[in-house]
């Protein structure tokens, strides 16, 4: 009942916000879910997890080329800081949260998972907030 | 709180706790309707950014109490003073980035950075809260 709530509470914030979305799945991860089946959902979340982080690297590097980062790096702080800051806090949140997950027809680490691509995406979608020239979407 | 901290924050909030939401407090509210100078403002955010701090640290003892969470104590990667940390690492940097390149385009809001600050604070609040929310009642009613 409640992931019933965090959709609706989740579709009602995006709805009215048009600015943070909810997490889209790739149509890989959709293929793979179809191909795979439910079961093998881990591989699936591990892959779309893999691809994550690889556009996440790709829009780091992109920063660390630009000019920009120049203007950034006065701040004392590396990009490569910021990201390890991120996946420390991550990995740590998401076990404690999978573990607390109320969720039958999934098990924790899928759950882990999940929640580790959800958070990761949030980094991208921050970084793009600070780069107006990336197309502020995920 | 700009919109996009406002929103950037509440998605994550729902995100990571089911139904939890967070609100501002009532004494940043009245504050922010009494204050009209940019040094009262700026105090009302610092009060505010303080308030959710505390309230996160406060909750950490709750979290550790937990029958699910608590066996993962004896492992120093999860140790949850350093989970609060990390997260305290990243906001600062992300903050000071984003209030620079804010800068460099332009916008001079003095609020910049404990408006980005705010955001975070709160969201690491509902996080922390919505996992006791979980751990103490994980089904809820149905």
């Amino acid at each position: 009942m409640k992931r019933r709530y965090f959709f609706l509470i989740l579709s009602v914030l995006v709805m009215n916000t048009g600015i943070s979305r909810a997490y889209e799945y790739s149509q890989e991860y959709i293929n793979c879910e179809k191909s795979r089946g439910y079961a093998n959902q881990l591989s699936c979340l591990q892959e779309e997890k893999i691809r994550l982080w690889q556009r996440i690297d790709e829009l780091q590097k992109k920063v660390e080329s630009s000019s920009l980062y120049n203007g950034l790096k006065v701040t004392g702080y590396t990009l490569e800081q910021q990201k390890k800051n991120w996946n420390d806090y991550i990995n740590s949140f998401c076990t404690y949260s999978a573990a607390t997950e109320c969720d039958d027809y999934r098990n924790p680490e899928v759950n882990k998972e999940d929640c580790l691509i959800k958070f990761s995406s949030v980094l991208l979608e921050a970084w793009q907030d600070i780069l107006p020239e990336e197309p502020n979407r995920y | 709180m700009t919109y996009k901290s406002i929103f950037l924050g509440m998605a994550v909030i729902s995100l990571a706790t089911s139904a939890w939401a967070i609100q501002n407090s009532q004494e940043y509210l009245q504050c922010m309707k009494t204050e009209s100078s940019d040094a009262g403002t700026a105090r009302c955010y610092e009060n505010e950014v303080k308030y959710f701090r505390d309230m996160a640290k406060e909750k950490l003892p709750e979290v550790k109490k937990l029958e699910k969470v608590a066996r993962f104590a004896l492992n120093p990667a999860y140790d949850l003073e350093k989970q609060y940390q990390a997260f305290n690492n990243f906001l600062e940097s992300y903050c000071k980035y984003y209030v620079k390149r804010k800068q460099n385009q332009g916008y001079s809001d003095k609020y910049l950075q404990a408006d980005c600050e705010l955001g975070f604070v709160q969201m690491y609040a509902g996080y922390t809260s919505g996992l006791i929310v979980k751990g103490t009642d994980p089904c809820g009613e149905e």
